[in-house]
């Protein structure tokens, strides 16, 4: 009974249990590097802004929808807020209001595409993802826009004590992320859509409405992670979300969100978010190139889908 | 259970709430507490509180959610005994023994017609589909799947709970449906069962 129990446990908490592992090895390759107070900061700085768009991800994949469009929102956003801000005159709070807007606008028309005409997510994301890239690119002219408000530091390089405020940012939003799938109503839906969305429909929920909030939300989300990214940066480039999807979906997906819908909890996106944010800082402390870092990233989500797939062809409850 | 009267049968073979209705009407056999408490279940079944004029099914949507509560039991943990009351409540098994025999009889033909409402769902192009909705199920696999379903939102759910005496006639009512819909079914739920006993329930 007792080695039942333990096995259940160590079942439950594989994904901490391989962040755990992860950490040891680096601390031992870095000879301690890995494991200094500012190296954690720096790793926590790191998280944030992909560890907040993980959230609006891990709504969509649990409807079993895809997000593609997030990298392009967090360009488009870092590119709109840094042009109204500079070119604009714009004072930094409106701009960051309007940005938001922008993306949950954005997210609003990813909602529309996939519930009211019935694209396929993964299309219909992949579409907005390059038309807003390119928008990006035209607002921009393809060149860095820098030289904006000093406060707007506050959401991406300033610090309360040793926390950064990028870091208490991400754990609000996972709390809040948390809050919405475990304790409403509105995230019961979700698992709901993601398990039968016929049957979900017969019972009263108005799918389609919730569909277009999930998306909005992931845009919202996005968007939000696109201003602490450009507050870090301290400069807007227009390559800057190219490829973020892939980490959000490999965070999410490793965090043990079905891709097939209607299976995951937030606390697993939390340490998918920080085995991938550690993953990528230990390697930079190697010296790892960036494209063999984009080798073993995609090599992480092959294995986290092949887990996953596998995980449901063996299942039994 | 007791075998209805043809066209009381019939009533509870009807998916549609509004044909449901139609039907109850032209029933004439039934006495005036038989009727008057099919009655109330439809009214708590298909009336929305706050708002009359919106289509649900309160029951359907047990069917629904209940799976989700069974694979989050294990993180539910104590609130998991919230759920349980509250559906103890919606499906009058709160106290399943001060039930009458006709009224026994008259619940059990209702959680199989929402077993039915529900496995009518599970032959949709969609139903069970997976990699992001890109690989759609076979017909065995949508099968095996609202097998699954079925048995999370009744005997999986009572197990999780531990009251799978005050839920035995919802786990019956849905287990004989499914096995109407899917005899070679009986398989997997012996192997559901197996699995849980295996696992334990935490």
């Amino acid at each position: 009974m007792n080695n039942l129990k333990g096995n259940n446990l160590i079942k439950s908490n594989a994904i901490w249990i391989v962040f755990i592992i992860e950490v040891i090895i680096f601390a031992i390759a870095s000879g301690g590097t890995f494991i200094t107070g500012s190296n954690i900061v720096n790793i926590a700085r790191q998280v944030s802004y992909y560890g907040i768009a993980s959230i609006g991800m891990t709504f969509v994949i649990l409807i079993a929808g895809i997000d593609l469009s997030i990298g392009s929102i967090i360009t488009l956003v870092n590119v709109v807020c840094a042009f109204l801000m500079v070119n604009g005159g714009m004072n930094m709070w409106i701009a960051v209001l309007a940005a938001l807007v922008m993306a949950t606008l954005i997210g609003v028309l990813n909602g529309a595409m996939v519930a009211s005409i019935g694209i396929p997510a993964l299309i219909a994301t992949f579409a907005t993802q390059t038309i807003f890239e390119g928008v990006a690119y035209l607002i921009s002219g393809g060149r860095p826009i820098a030289g904006f408000d000093s406060n707007f530091g506050l959401f991406g390089r300033w610090s309360i004590g040793p926390v950064p405020i990028c870091a208490i940012i991400m754990i609000l939003c996972f709390a809040i992320g948390s809050f919405i799938l475990n304790k409403t109503y509105f995230g019961r839906y979700f698992y709901a859509i993601g398990g039968n969305e016929e049957a979900a429909e017969l019972s009263g929920i108005r799918v389609n409405r919730v569909k277009y909030l999930i998306y909005a939300l992931s845009g919202l989300f996005a968007g939000l992670a696109g201003i602490v990214l450009l507050s870090r940066s301290g400069s807007a480039q227009s390559t800057v979300g190219k490829g973020l999807e892939f980490d959000v979906i490999t965070c999410v997906v490793l965090g043990g969100v079905s891709v097939n819908g209607g299976v995951g909890r937030m606390s697993g996106v939390v340490a998918g978010v920080l085995i991938i944010g550690s993953l990528t800082n230990g390697m930079i402390l190697m010296d790892v190139s960036e494209y063999t870092q984009m080798v073993v990233k995609g090599i992480v989500l092959a294995i986290a889908v092949g887990i996953d797939c596998l995980s449901k062809k063996r299942q039994t409850v | 259970m007791k075998e209805l009267s043809r066209s009381f049968g019939k009533y509870f073979e009807i998916l549609s709430p509004r044909d449901r209705r139609l039907m109850f009407e032209k029933l004439t056999e039934i006495d005036e507490a038989t009727g008057e408490f099919c009655r109330m279940l439809y009214r708590e079944r298909y009336q929305d509180k706050k708002d009359p004029d919106r289509r649900v099914d309160n029951w359907l949507w047990k069917a629904v959610y209940l799976p989700g509560v069974y694979k989050k039991r294990k993180m539910l943990g104590k609130a998991i005994s919230n759920e349980v009351k509250g559906t103890l409540r919606d499906l009058h098994l709160e106290n399943p023994d001060e039930l009458s025999e006709t009224e026994k009889n008259i619940l059990y033909h209702e959680y199989r017609n929402v077993a039915k409402r529900y496995l009518s769902t599970c032959s949709g192009a969609n139903y069970g589909s997976k990699l992001l909705g890109l690989k759609k199920a076979s017909a065995e696999e949508k099968k095996k799947k609202a097998c699954e379903d079925i048995w999370m939102a009744s005997r999986g759910f009572a197990l999780a709970s531990g009251e799978e005496k005050r839920l035995s006639l919802w786990c019956d009512a849905f287990h004989d449906e499914l096995m109407e819909y899917y005899p070679a079914g009986k398989r997997f739920i012996e192997e559901f069962e197996s699995s849980f006993t295996k696992k334990g329930k935490k």
